[in-house]
C-alpha cells in the first residue's frame, strides 16, 4: 500500500467515525433530548428545560449507543449489515420517543390558587409526528444502505 | 406552540381561567337548587369544547374564545349542594382540536 491509498483509507476511516459521531448525535436529540424537551415544557417545568439529563446513566448509555450505531453503520455502510444497524437503530430511537413521551399522555400537578389541580394532555399527535419524521428519515437512510450494499456486491 | 402558550397564560395569570358558581333560584318544593357557573377566560388561545364536569354531570360551554364569559346553569338537589363544593371538578378541553387536556382541581375553596 502507498502513501496515498494509506492516506486516502485513513480519511476514510476518520470521516466515517465524524459522520458516525454526528448521526448518532442527530437521532440522539431527536429520540432522548427532544421528547425530554416536549415533556419538561407541557409539564411546566420551566426551570428544568433546558437542563438536559447528563448524569443520568441511561442518557449517557443511549448517547453512546446512538454514537457507536452510527459509526458502525457509516464504517459498514457498502456491507448488507449497514441495513440491520440501521433498524435497530430506528426501532431504538421509536422506542425512546414513545417511552419519552410517556406513551402520548403528560401528566402534571401544578398549583392553581393555592391547591394542586392536576394536568393530563394528550399528545399523541405530538409524538406521532415526531415517529413519522423519523420513520422518513429511516427510510431515505435504509433504501439508500440497501443501493449501496447491492450495487457493492 | 399554543400549547405551551396556553400553558404560560395559566402560569402567570392563575386568574386567566376562572369560575364563579352563584345560586340563582332555589325550589324548596322541588328540592331543586340552580346553580349559575360561569367561567372567564383570559388567555390567548382558544379553548375548543369546553366541558365542566361536576359531580358526575357535564357542563358543555362550546368553544372559549380569549376574553369570554360563557354561564351555565347547574341544577342541584339541596342535598348536594355541600358535596358540589367538596367533590371538586375535572375540566376538559382541548387546544386546536389537536392537544386534548384534562384538569381535575380538587374540593374545597372555590367559592364563598
Amino acid at each position: 500500500m502507498n502513501d496515498d491509498n494509506r492516506k486516502k483509507l485513513i480519511w476514510r476511516i476518520a470521516s466515517g467515525i465524524l459522520s458516525g459521531v454526528i448521526m448518532g448525535i442527530v437521532y440522539c436529540v431527536i429520540s432522548v433530548i427532544l421528547p425530554y424537551f416536549i415533556r419538561n415544557a407541557l409539564s411546566m417545568r420551566y426551570e428544568e428545560l433546558f437542563r438536559f439529563p447528563y448524569e443520568e446513566p441511561m442518557f449517557i448509555l443511549f448517547t453512546m449507543m446512538f454514537i457507536a450505531l452510527g459509526i458502525a453503520i457509516t464504517i459498514f455502510q457498502k456491507h448488507p449489515i449497514s441495513v440491520s444497524l440501521r433498524l435497530v437503530m430506528l426501532i431504538l430511537t421509536i422506542y425512546l420517543i414513545v417511552e419519552g413521551m410517556n406513551w402520548g399522555i403528560i401528566k402534571t400537578q401544578v398549583i392553581y390558587g393555592n391547591q394542586y389541580a392536576v394536568i393530563s394532555i394528550d399528545v399523541s399527535l405530538l409524538m406521532y409526528m415526531l415517529i413519522i419524521l423519523i420513520l422518513i428519515i429511516c427510510i431515505f437512510s435504509l433504501i439508500e444502505g440497501f443501493t449501496r450494499s447491492t450495487t457493492e456486491n | 406552540m399554543p400549547l405551551i402558550q396556553f400553558s404560560l397564560d395559566v402560569l402567570n395569570n392563575p386568574e386567566a381561567l376562572s369560575f364563579k358558581f352563584s345560586v340563582i333560584d332555589f325550589d324548596v318544593r322541588e328540592g331543586i337548587v340552580k346553580i349559575n357557573v360561569t367561567t372567564s377566560y383570559r388567555g390567548r388561545i382558544t379553548l375548543k369544547d369546553f366541558k365542566i364536569v361536576v359531580m358526575n354531570k357535564t357542563l358543555d360551554f362550546g368553544d372559549l374564545r380569549p376574553g369570554s364569559d360563557v354561564s351555565r346553569i347547574l341544577s342541584v338537589s339541596m342535598r348536594d349542594v355541600k358535596r358540589l363544593l367538596s367533590k371538586g371538578l375535572t375540566l376538559e378541553f382541548s387546544i386546536n382540536g389537536l392537544y386534548y387536556v384534562t384538569i381535575t382541581l380538587p374540593g374545597g375553596k372555590y367559592s364563598e
